[in-house]
């Protein structure tokens, strides 16, 4: 009966010229087992097989596996993961436990593992959480270093960000990444007919839009997405930085750095949105779609959600008059902030060999890339290998998010996005930093203040 | 004319109408809010041009998605579970607590019962990295028992010192005339002085019940894996993707979630009060 199905749906396919990205969307919207289907298409004319990862050895059998990680927007593309998962358990006669948590939730559950010894075999972990934890993780430089080179090399900002100086205790698996949204029609009222290319550009903009009653959108409060989307490459594009290359010097109280914060204070009173200073990662995302700002940083999970049919809560005419650029560049360029997320493997695991297989089989060409596909673009992938995907580049309107994966900065730049970087980024300092310059109105106090927080952790 | 019955009929308007109004109102507004998102289709929601306060038309889809697409049956049950094997755990030992340090007089027995209290401060932020390791010990990990055992170190703390008040108000020639009559320690508290502190039993069994209802940190780091989730871990991790919010099921979640705690205490709301203000004139 399952065979009858992938049947009608590879002819499906050929009839209608789908994509291997469309085929298996659709075999998840189906109920259909994607590694089946993926099989039945590697057999079939319409998509060429990736290398193939050999089956796990047999000493896994009968043995568990529980993985950790945050949810997923793209829901087709956690039960993606979940059907890949659950199908190579089958395979390998391996239990497959899968836990997916809200996205603030996931470092207490890993803290408390580390500490109990006890819990998840594998780990999902966001950029400098490696520095973190590799002390209770397995060290898999050669399945990371395999990997990487079969896919054409790690990206610069991936080896910064989920290697632990240079040594791999998890596998990247990439991440999503921010660009301005921003709606055409209101930008060209206000007189701009392309997106600003510069901070004070977009800012005058901004003035028109506030006053049109559609400012720009940006969430300053403590959330781990979009606050720090904008504050490390504003900082940045003015010639700051939380410390310099030997990772001790803090380089934040910049004079240049100083001016842009002024510009920004005044900016956020004529062009922003200034509820912003309350707004969580979630709060922009219904501002845009409820036609409240015209334009934010965010992943495209906007566009996404515009793209629904309407019955669904889509908002296809906003999806129609919205476009993305990339960031606006300040006096010392343009920056955008982008770390690795990455799986890896707790060292108090009881099938850690298991784990590995499972990695690597995960990681393969074949296996990420369908995944990659499913998730329509949301993760820039770690490697060049999949950047020209059809994923990436067959809608114009996303392409400016692999574009920004080319001018991208880890935390804790110039230094390494080690302990101090995640300390100063879950004690959202830089952010705080913006939040007090704009509530108090004095760019140099608050950059004081920020520099002395910054010169506790990284001066030690 | 009636001048003096209109003039205490506004004042009591004024009085105890009006202010009961306005703390209903405030009181009630989030269940209505709740109440109001759960039933808008999901077109309505982001729509700034209708009154957000009102509904324009009904849906039970979010209704249906969290009962058809998530475990929230199985999220309810184990909430149950966990919230009533923690509430009988806690009273049976904040029982003997309350009534050690509210009858007896004994060196150090002041300071015992300001101790308590005190653990009651201690933030579970704080104990639940060293709760973990207690928990992977006793191999206890994603099951009830981890939840069962681990709420009572917030729970004992508060209903102790709620009950050891209580009993301090329940006369104490009562107990003495029942030794007199030959009754045990044992029976003279569990046959005389327990009947008169059901109200103060009820009061900390709701106040138990509702804060293992709702707990969320310990819920979450030390079970929640697989099917083994409670309401409030169930909702932020099924119904919050990334940073999109199901808002519709959200609410519908948070309405039906909060059944159990009102049921529990309108039922008892009488006894409650009174054994929360026992002792309030008394020494």
């Amino acid at each position: 009966m399952t065979d009858e199905r992938i049947s009608r749906l590879l002819q499906e396919a050929t009839r209608l010229r789908y994509s291997r990205r469309q085929v298996l969307r659709r075999a998840v919207a189906l109920g259909l087992s994607v590694p089946a289907v993926t099989a039945a298409l590697d057999r079939s004319a319409i998509a060429a097989p990736g290398p193939r990862f050999g089956r796990a050895p047999a000493v896994l059998q009968g043995t568990k596996l529980t993985i950790l990680a945050a949810t997923y927007f793209v829901p087709a593309a956690q039960d993606f993961f979940v059907q890949q998962a659950q199908q190579w358990g089958q395979e390998n006669n391996v239990e497959m436990t899968l836990d997916f948590v809200n996205w603030p939730d996931l470092q207490p559950k890993i803290g408390a593992a580390v500490q109990a010894k006890s819990g998840p075999d594998i780990v999902e972990l966001w950029d400098t959480w490696p520095y973190l934890y590799y002390q209770s993780m397995v060290e898999v430089n050669d399945l990371a270093n395999k990997l990487g080179e079969a896919q054409g090399g790690y990206f610069d900002w991936v080896v910064k960000t989920a290697a632990v100086d240079g040594e791999w205790y998890s596998i990247p698996t990439g991440n999503s990444t921010s660009a301005f949204a921003y709606r055409i029609s209101y930008f060209q009222e206000a007189g701009a007919e392309e997106f600003p290319q510069t901070w004070e550009e977009l800012f005058e903009v901004g003035k028109k839009l506030k006053a049109m009653g559609k400012p720009l959108g940006q969430a300053l409060g403590h959330s781990p997405g979009d606050p720090p989307s904008f504050v490390y490459p504003y900082m940045w594009a003015y010639g700051a930085m939380e410390v310099a290359e030997d990772g001790k010097t803090v380089m934040f109280n910049q004079p240049e750095f100083v001016e842009g914060m002024k510009i920004f204070i005044q900016a956020w009173k004529d062009a922003f949105d200034e509820t912003g200073l309350s707004w969580d990662d979630s709060v922009n995302n219904s501002a845009f779609l409820s036609d409240q700002i015209s334009a934010t940083l965010n992943g495209n999970s906007i566009y996404l959600a515009a793209l629904k049919p309407e019955e669904e809560g889509g908002k296809p005419e906003i999806a129609e008059d919205m476009s993305h650029a990339g960031y606006p560049a300040g006096p010392a360029g343009r920056f955008n902030n982008l770390g690795s997320r990455s799986l890896g493997i707790m060292s108090y695991s009881g099938n850690v060999e298991g784990a590995k297989a499972f990695l690597e089989w995960w990681a393969s060409e074949e296996q990420y890339q369908a995944w990659l596909e499913v998730y329509e673009g949301y993760i820039i992938p770690p490697t060049p290998k999949f950047i020209e995907l059809p994923v990436y580049t067959e809608d114009p309107k996303l392409a400016p998010y692999a574009e920004v994966a080319t001018y991208a900065r880890n935390k804790g730049y110039a230094g390494p996005a080690n302990q101090n970087a995640a300390r100063v980024f879950a004690e959202y300092i830089i952010v705080d930093t913006f939040a007090r310059a704009v509530q108090d109105g004095d760019a140099e106090a608050a950059i004081k203040w920020g520099a002395d927080r910054l010169e506790r952790i990284y001066g030690r | 004319m009636n001048i003096v019955g209109e003039n205490r009929l506004w004042s009591r308007i004024w009085q105890f109408y009006v202010p009961l109004a306005l703390f209903a109102v405030f009181l009630l507004f989030p269940f209505y809010w709740m109440l109001v998102v759960s039933l808008k289709p999901n077109t309505d929601l982001f729509e700034t041009d209708l009154n957000p306060f009102l509904l324009y038309s009904v849906t039970l889809d979010h209704y249906r998605y969290l009962f058809e697409e998530t475990d929230f049956w199985t999220w309810t049950k184990n909430t149950m579970v966990v919230t009533v094997g923690a509430t009988i755990l806690s009273l049976a030992c904040s029982i003997l607590i309350g009534y050690a340090l509210g009858r007896y007089r004994f060196r150090g027995g002041t300071f015992l019962g300001a101790a308590v209290f005190l653990a009651y401060l201690v933030p579970p932020t704080l104990l639940f990295i060293p709760l973990a390791e207690v928990i992977s010990r006793f191999q206890l990990y994603n099951r009830y028992w981890a939840l069962i055992l681990t709420y009572p170190t917030f729970l004992i703390p508060f209903a102790s010192w709620l009950l050891m008040g209580y009993f301090r108000t329940i006369s104490r020639e009562l107990e003495d005339a029942a030794l007199v009559d030959g009754a045990s320690r044992i029976q003279a508290m569990w046959q005389i002085v327990m009947p008169l502190a059901l109200p103060g039993l009820l009061s900390a069994g709701i106040f138990c019940f509702t804060l293992g209802w709702n707990e969320f940190l310990y819920a979450l780091v030390f079970m929640g894996s697989g099917e083994m989730k409670t309401i409030p871990v169930g909702t932020v991790s099924d119904l919050i993707r990334a940073d999109v919010y199901f808002w519709g099921s959200l609410m519908a979640a948070g309405i039906l979630g909060s059944v159990p705690v009102a049921v529990a205490y309108s039922f008892f709301v009488d006894h409650y009060v009174a054994g929360l203000t026992a002792g309030a004139t008394k020494g």
